[in-house]
């Protein structure tokens, strides 16, 4: 199906043409989730800068029922658009990165724990632990993008 | 059991065409980072994509990969 399509595209488009376009399209739906996500941070952070990670403030309701809502819709449509523009090598090191974030978790969250329950370290922070993850995501991703 | 590396003429081929990665990606429908890892062993592609380079460059799968096997012709 696939090399029909590319066949009958052929004369019309060299494949750089076609593997520039579909660059492109990449570049502008990431874009499009960046600025997305500062919007919302920058709403965050410009309505609740004094308190924004106090765990004793509470944000207003609508505030944080808007910006859930946001990040679900921005998340869930950004992947399904995204994820029709990665081939089969990138969605091998996407879902390698998903595992390595995984495996960092299982080990960092306990760990860190028990630690706090021996009084050690200060009790586990969960917006710490999702940046973690995340961090750990993309290195991975790069990692494996790039070696 | 070890773990079989699938060799490829996924370069000499693509050199023979004077195409860059970019190109024979495009062609193909995958990234110019996804050529680089299949020619360098990197990424085994899948059996639907090997179809596709087979066809493309007008050859037989085996013509193209080989797990240096008894049908490996390297």
């Amino acid at each position: 199906m696939m090399v029909a399509k590319m066949g009958a595209t052929e004369g019309a488009a060299s494949g750089e043409v076609l593997e520039r376009n579909r660059r492109r399209r990449k570049f502008w739906i990431i874009g499009t989730l960046f600025v997305a996500g500062f919007v919302g941070g920058f709403t965050a952070g410009f309505t609740q800068a004094d308190d924004l990670l106090d765990p004793n403030h509470f944000w207003p309701p609508a505030l944080a029922i808007s910006l859930a809502a946001a990040f679900l819709v921005v998340v869930i449509v950004g992947a399904i658009f995204y994820g029709r523009h990665l081939d089969e090598f990138e969605k091998a090191a996407k879902q390698k990165s998903v595992v390595a974030a995984a495996g960092a978790y299982v080990l960092v969250y306990p760990v860190w724990l028990l630690l706090w329950k021996g009084g050690l370290v200060r009790e586990p922070m969960h917006f710490v632990i999702f940046i973690g993850f995340v961090a750990v995501m993309g290195l991975a991703k790069l990692f494996h993008r790039v070696r | 059991m070890g773990v079989t590396r699938v060799q490829n003429r996924l370069r000499v081929l693509r050199a023979e065409r004077g195409w860059s990665q970019a190109e024979l990606g495009g062609r193909i429908g995958v990234s110019r980072q996804a050529v680089n890892a299949i020619e360098t062993g990197k990424h085994d592609p899948s059996l639907p994509l090997a179809f596709r380079l087979a066809r493309l460059f007008g050859a037989s799968i085996e013509e193209i990969f080989n797990d240096g096997g008894e049908n490996g012709r390297d």
